[in-house]
This record gives C-alpha cells, sequence and structure tokens, in this order.
C-alpha cells in the first residue's frame, strides 16, 4: 500500500519534472551550460537561473575533522562557471563578491593569458561582514549589466539563501555560493548543492571529485550524481575526466585512507 | 581703455610689529618678502633673516613662511571677490590685480567714486590698497607702486610716467642696471630719446615696456575664469530643523536641477549640497558618480543616506544644489528601453551598480584587476579603481604583453607565503615529504623547478624562489617554493 503511494508520488514528481524542466517547454537561453555535456543532460540542459551552492573542498567526502576556521572554496569549479556565464552573455559583468573567494587573477585567462575576457569583465568586492555581503549580492543581482555573482556564502541562514535565489530568479542570473563543507548540514534554498573534493591522480593535473547532493526537479537516485574533473593546464579550462578511470590513483587514495586509520 | 591698478607692497604699520616672509633654503633662511616697517629700517629681500633682524628697530617682529602657490591661489581668490567692481579682472603674480574698468563708472556714478568704493572695500577685508586708474595696463601698474598717492587719476600717460623711476616700467633688474650705469634713472628721460637707440644698447624688453605703458603696444589682461555650474536653491522663511522638509525640499530641487539638465543632454558626476544653518557653518555634502546621471531615482538614492546623516544644528535656513561636474549623455529615449539598451545603457547600469557599491562599502571595496609586468607572483596584479566610459570600461593590460605564465598559476594563492617543514630526497631537490598546518604529507608528484627571480633593485625581497608543484597524498595540489638565499620551504597557493 504504501509502497504503491511512494510509487505514484515518484511518478507524479518525474512528470513535473519533465513537464518544467525538459528543454522542449523552457527557453533555452535561460540556461547556463556547465560544458559538461553529462551533468547538463543531468539538470535538463544546464543550470537554470536561481542559486546554486558549492561545498568547499574537503580532503575526501568523510572528512570532518578539518578545523572549521579553515576551509577552501572550490576556485578553479567557480572560475569555470564564471567563464560559462559570460559565454552567454558576453557583454555583461561577473562579480566576486568575499575576500575567500577572490581566485588568483592569472586563472581568469585562458590561452595562456592571450584570453582574458572575464578578467576585463570581473568586479571584485572585498567583503567579509555577513550582512554586507548579503546585501552586496542582492544588488548586484538586480543590476542589467551583471550576468553571475560567485560569491562568499558562508554563514548565511536559509532566509537569507531563499532571499538570494528569488531574487536571482526573478532577474533572470545565476548566483554561485561558494560554502565551507561543514555547512552541508545547514537549510539552503538553492536550486543546486554540489560537493566537491580533492581527487588524487597519477596525472600532471589536479582533479576534483564532485557530488550532486540536491537538484530541485530532478530524482538523484535514478542518475549519476559523481563525477571527476580535471584541469587542463594549457587552456586552462576543466572538463569531465575521461571513462578510463584512474585506478592507480583510487587505489591510493584507499590506501592512504585505509593507512590513516591504521594510524 | 581705462585700466586700474591696485597693489597692497611696502605700506607702513605704525601701530604694528615688523612682518618678514622668510623662505628657507638649507639652512639658510632668507628674506623673501617684507612690510614697509621693515623696508623703512633697511631690511631687502634677499637678506638673510638674521640680518634682517639686526636692521629692525622693534624686536617685536613677525615672521611667516613665505608660501608663493599659496599665495597665489589666495590672489585668484581675491581676484574672484573683485568682480563684483569690474567683469574682467586679472591677479597680477605675486601681489598685485588688474581690473578693465571701462564703462564700469557709470554704475558707480562716476570714476572716482567707483575708485573709492573699491579702496573703502578693500579696507574692510583689512588690505591697504593702492590704486590707479589710466589708460593703459602698464601706466596704471606704474603709477598704483610708484605714485605719490594712495588713489591716483591718470589721464596723460607721459606727463604721469616722466617722473617716475624707470623700475616702473617692469624692467629686470639687469636692464635698470644698465640704464642706471648711463645715469637714466627716470623714465621721462627715456622718452628724450630715439626709440632705435634704446633698442640696440638695451634689448627689445625696453622698448616693449615703453610701448605698453604708452598705449602704443596693446597689453592684454588675463582674466580670471569663473567656472559656472548648474544649480538650483531654496530659501526658508525662517529656520528649519525637521528632516522630513529638508528631505522634501532637496528632492524637488534635484527634480529641478536634473530638468535644468535636461536640455543641455549632460548628466551630473559630482553633485554638492549645501544647507545653509542659522549661526553655524554651511554643511557640504558632495557626491561623485561613476557615470554621469540625470535619473532622479538614481541620485535620491545616493543622496537620501548622506542626508540623513547631515547635521541641522538650530535649524536650516537655505539649501542649495549644484552640477559641480557633469558630463555628454546619450538621449533619453534609452530610458524607455529600460535604460540598459546599447553601450550607453550598459556603462549608466554599471556606473549606477558601482555608485550604490561605493556609496556603502567605500571606494577600496570595489576593484578590478590589472596585470603589472613582474614575474613575482604577489606582484603581478594590482587593484584599480573601475572607470566607466561612454561604450565600455577601460580595457586592462593585455596579459601575453606583460610576460606572466599563467598556465602554471594555481587558483588561489596566500596572501603570505606559509612556512613548512619539508624532507627532499636529494639536496635542492623536490620534497618527498612535509608538514604544513600541523599535519604531514606525502609528496606523491612534484613538476619543478620553476625559479622566479626577483628584481635586483628590491632589496627587501629573496632573490631567488624555485617554485615545485607538487600533489600530497590526499589528491591537493600545492605550490611550494624553496627560498634560494636561506634554504626554506614556503606553500604559496594551491589549486583548489
Amino acid at each position: 500500500m504504501l509502497a504503491e503511494k511512494i510509487r505514484k508520488i515518484e511518478q507524479r514528481l518525474s512528470l513535473l519534472a519533465k513537464e518544467t524542466l525538459s528543454p522542449d517547454s523552457r527557453k533555452h537561453s535561460e540556461f547556463v551550460k556547465t560544458g559538461w555535456a553529462e551533468i547538463d543532460g543531468i539538470l535538463n540542459g544546464g543550470l537554470t537561473p536561481g542559486l546554486h551552492e558549492w561545498l568547499g573542498l574537503a580532503m575526501s567526502q568523510n572528512e570532518t575533522s578539518q578545523r572549521k576556521s579553515n576551509w577552501t572554496p572550490t576556485l578553479s569549479i567557480l572560475v569555470h562557471l564564471a567563464w560559462q556565464c559570460l559565454k552567454k552573455s558576453p557583454s555583461s559583468w561577473v562579480v566576486w563578491i568575499g575576500r575567500v573567494c577572490l581566485p588568483y587573477p592569472a586563472t581568469l585567462t585562458r590561452e595562456n593569458g592571450q584570453d582574458q575576457h572575464l578578467l576585463d569583465r570581473s568586479l571584485f568586492v572585498s567583503l567579509s561582514d555577513t550582512a554586507t555581503r548579503l546585501w552586496a549580492m542582492d544588488m548586484t543581482l538586480r543590476s542589467p549589466v551583471v550576468t553571475a555573482v560567485i560569491a562568499d556564502g558562508s554563514k548565511l541562514d536559509m532566509a537569507a539563501t531563499r532571499r538570494l535565489h528569488l531574487v536571482a530568479k526573478t532577474h533572470r542570473k545565476t548566483i554561485v555560493l561558494a560554502r565551507p563543507f561543514w555547512e552541508l548540514s545547514e537549510l539552503s534554498a538553492a536550486q543546486t548543492r554540489w560537493r566537491a573534493a580533492w581527487k588524487p591522480s597519477e596525472t600532471e593535473s589536479p582533479r576534483w571529485s564532485i557530488k550532486l547532493m540536491r537538484c530541485k526537479g530532478v530524482l538523484l537516485e535514478q542518475s549519476q550524481t559523481s563525477w571527476i574533473l580535471e584541469l587542463n593546464r594549457e587552456t586552462g579550462t576543466l572538463h569531465l575526466s575521461s571513462a578510463l578511470a584512474d585506478y592507480a590513483g583510487d587505489a591510493r587514495a584507499t590506501e592512504n585512507k585505509a593507512a590513516t586509520h591504521s594510524a | 581703455m581705462r585700466e586700474q591698478r591696485k597693489i597692497k607692497p611696502q605700506h607702513t604699520q605704525p601701530d604694528r610689529a615688523a612682518i618678514l616672509l622668510v623662505s628657507k633654503k638649507g639652512s639658510v633662511e632668507t628674506v623673501a618678502a617684507c612690510c614697509g616697517r621693515a623696508a623703512s629700517d633697511g631690511v631687502a629681500i634677499g637678506m638673510t633673516l638674521a640680518h634682517a633682524r639686526s636692521l629692525l628697530k622693534e624686536p617685536d617682529t613677525r615672521i611667516y613662511e613665505f608660501t608663493p602657490n599659496a599665495d597665489a591661489e589666495k590672489l585668484r581668490s581675491l581676484a574672484r571677490w573683485a568682480l563684483r567692481f569690474s567683469p574682467c579682472v586679472g591677479p597680477d603674480y605675486p601681489d598685485g590685480l588688474l581690473l578693465d574698468i571701462t564703462g564700469c563708472e557709470q554704475l558707480f556714478h562716476g570714476e572716482k567714486n567707483h575708485l573709492e568704493t573699491i579702496a573703502a572695500s578693500f579696507d574692510t577685508l583689512n588690505i591697504p590698497a593702492r590704486l590707479a586708474s589710466a589708460p593703459t595696463v602698464g601706466s596704471a601698474w606704474a603709477v598704483a607702486r610708484y605714485g605719490a598717492s594712495r588713489i591716483t587719476f591718470v589721464s596723460k600717460v607721459q606727463d604721469a610716467l616722466s617722473p617716475l623711476p624707470v623700475s616702473a616700467l617692469r624692467l629686470s633688474e639687469g636692464t635698470c642696471n644698465a640704464l642706471d650705469e648711463v645715469e637714466i634713472t627716470r623714465i621721462g628721460q627715456l622718452f628724450a630719446l630715439p626709440k632705435t637707440q634704446l633698442a640696440i644698447r638695451f634689448g627689445d624688453q625696453l622698448l616693449k615696456r615703453i610701448d605698453q605703458a604708452t598705449g602704443v603696444r596693446r597689453e592684454r589682461i588675463e582674466t580670471i575664469q569663473i567656472k559656472t555650474w548648474p544649480r538650483v536653491s531654496r530659501a526658508f522663511d525662517g529656520p528649519v530643523q525637521r528632516y522630513d522638509i529638508v528631505e522634501n525640499v532637496v528632492e524637488k530641487l534635484l527634480s529641478e536641477l536634473t530638468r535644468k539638465l535636461t536640455p543641455q543632454g549632460k548628466g551630473v558626476r559630482c553633485l554638492h549640497v549645501q544647507l545653509q544653518r542659522v549661526r553655524l557653518a554651511p554643511e557640504n555634502l558632495t557626491l561623485t558618480l561613476s557615470y554621469p546621471s540625470r535619473n532622479k531615482k538614481h541620485l535620491w538614492s545616493l543622496l537620501q543616506p548622506r542626508l540623513e546623516r547631515a547635521h541641522l544644528g538650530f535649524g536650516v535656513e537655505a539649501v542649495t544644489l549644484s552640477a559641480l561636474q557633469s558630463e555628454s549623455l546619450s538621449h533619453d529615449q534609452l530610458e524607455i528601453w529600460n535604460g540598459v539598451s546599447g553601450a550607453d545603457g550598459n556603462a549608466a547600469a554599471l556606473g549606477a551598480l558601482l555608485d550604490r557599491l561605493i556609496q556603502r562599502l567605500g571606494q577600496n571595496s570595489v576593484s578590478k584587476i590589472e596585470p603589472v609586468e613582474t614575474h613575482v607572483p604577489e606582484n603581478a596584479f594590482v587593484s584599480a579603481a573601475v572607470e566607466v566610459r561612454h561604450g565600455k570600461s577601460r580595457k586592462v593590460k593585455s596579459m601575453h604583453k606583460t610576460g606572466i605564465n599563467t598556465t602554471r598559476r594555481p587558483s588561489r594563492l596566500f596572501d603570505f607565503p606559509q612556512p613548512i617543514k619539508v624532507m627532499a630526497l636529494v639536496p635542492d631537490g623536490p620534497p618527498a615529504w612535509m608538514k604544513w598546518r600541523g599535519q604531514e604529507f606525502r609528496i606523491l608528484i612534484s613538476q619543478g623547478p620553476e625559479r622566479i627571480a626577483c628584481p635586483w633593485w628590491d632589496e627587501s625581497r629573496n632573490k631567488e624562489r624555485d617554485y615545485y608543484e607538487v600533489q600530497t597524498n590526499r589528491g591537493q595540489w600545492l605550490w611550494v617554493y624553496r627560498d634560494s638565499e636561506s634554504g626554506n620551504w614556503f606553500v604559496h597557493g594551491e589549486w583548489a
């Protein structure tokens, strides 16, 4: 009886998701493509206007022993998403809010510094106070010249994220918040929620494993939610790691984990 | 044309102490200017201060620093004040004013009354001025400085100039000395000599000055330029202490000001609000915008918070709004399309955003990043103020022209390099183990070194660093370097 009820609810939800989120029913111009085909497929086209959260880097997905004062935002991923937003509307601006999520400016360029469109079109707002940060995000989202806001979202509560999501949705903007990984348990009104961790590799390029924790309107149980991203140092772009998994890296990580536990 | 000359030099002050203006060169203090009393005691310009003190009969002497730039600014300010007597006033540095009073005497009931009014006005400012009215600038200058009386009217130039010394012709000291050698001390003696001879013997300057004084050669007055800007004001019937009333009036004046600017096709770049307060100095509020605007709503959103913090004192008597700086703006039709169509609309919208951010967060909180030609990572980029221009913002310097290697740079650079402990398999080689922030890491992969040398002229920095990109056993990529001088290791960044 209960299983039947749950199945009906799931069917209704999937139908609703298809109706509201299928590429046919929505304008393609609203999406910000992540540039990663598999992920865009799961998201039914890309990131929708609204709030998206990236929980900061931890050594591994399960690590909780990090000091809470020290966290690292997923800067390379944020830079990649900023490029994607700018690709959608090249004459607009990307605003970076909060000291902690200001990347090293050299990474805002591509092709060994020859393509510096993102650097040209970036505004930096250095703030640490939560209330002022929230005000600045709200203000910039309302500006017609801004296409995306990348901000430090630490210490924002549910009400603040809902406010930001609504403003972003109303003005058809994308806001990406970088949050510390220990705020995973915090309530949030974000459209999507991601978690990233460093991924050991044998290649010369940094890798990150990312996990889609939540996506409104998409049933994640039936889809792949974990991917590996790799940085192409020469072009400065992030791409999904090839289907051939780096088993050596995985084995080493497992071995290290085991060694840490035994210690 | 009749010119009038006013000077304020060597005037005796019987009831006051002698005044000396002193300039300092190294450890030597010399007299740059002195009052009439000091001059009468034998003090001369260029004399050392100790010498001047010894010559002064009264021991009570006032000594001030000689500030020529500040004096020139004061003189320009005085020239602006003197515009009430003539529309054409020019400063005659360092201590005079030139006024073209042609035709103005009718407004003051005759030339005599006009000059007396000017003298009386200067007296109220406690400036003992000497005045001369003459057909030429040169003659007015000479008579005002070397004439017998305080106010002099010159009708016949040659008669007025003849008894005066040759220095009254504004000649250089060398020319005066040369004339003195041949015993020519009075201007009248020069008039008696043939001009061709004078030019050959004493140069063209003498001839030019004589011609200017006699009116043969025209001389122009460099008139002070008065800046006029759009302004609107409103006076209250009595002092107003209520904020809501003042706010209401300022808002209405803002509408008037923007309406005034519309036909000119201009927008406000710098707005000044002055609240005239009873028994207190005026409260001045200045608003500088990133991009010209005549959007009342935007201007009011910036002005209102400032106005709320203004101190009204015992009440405000009048409010004045001035557009101290205004610039051309695109036409109003753009506003129909939400103000963002086209490049100008984008610039205006960006300017509005910047204004709001800067207003609340301060100028330094909002910036752009510009590359600098250096290989030192922490100095390779600087924050720069955002400049909004018509059409588009200023392009930053091209990165690939600066020679900065961007492919091997981390996404996060720490504010300060963080010291680490390392172990290397070979001396001066890449680390195999490190301890950072109290945690131990094994190094799985390392790439490098990339040697970055600091500029040789910067002695405060270490000279060379060998950078390595290392991957720890936890998958984290770090940018570490070994300081070549001390041999210490640091983490400078990470690929986050």
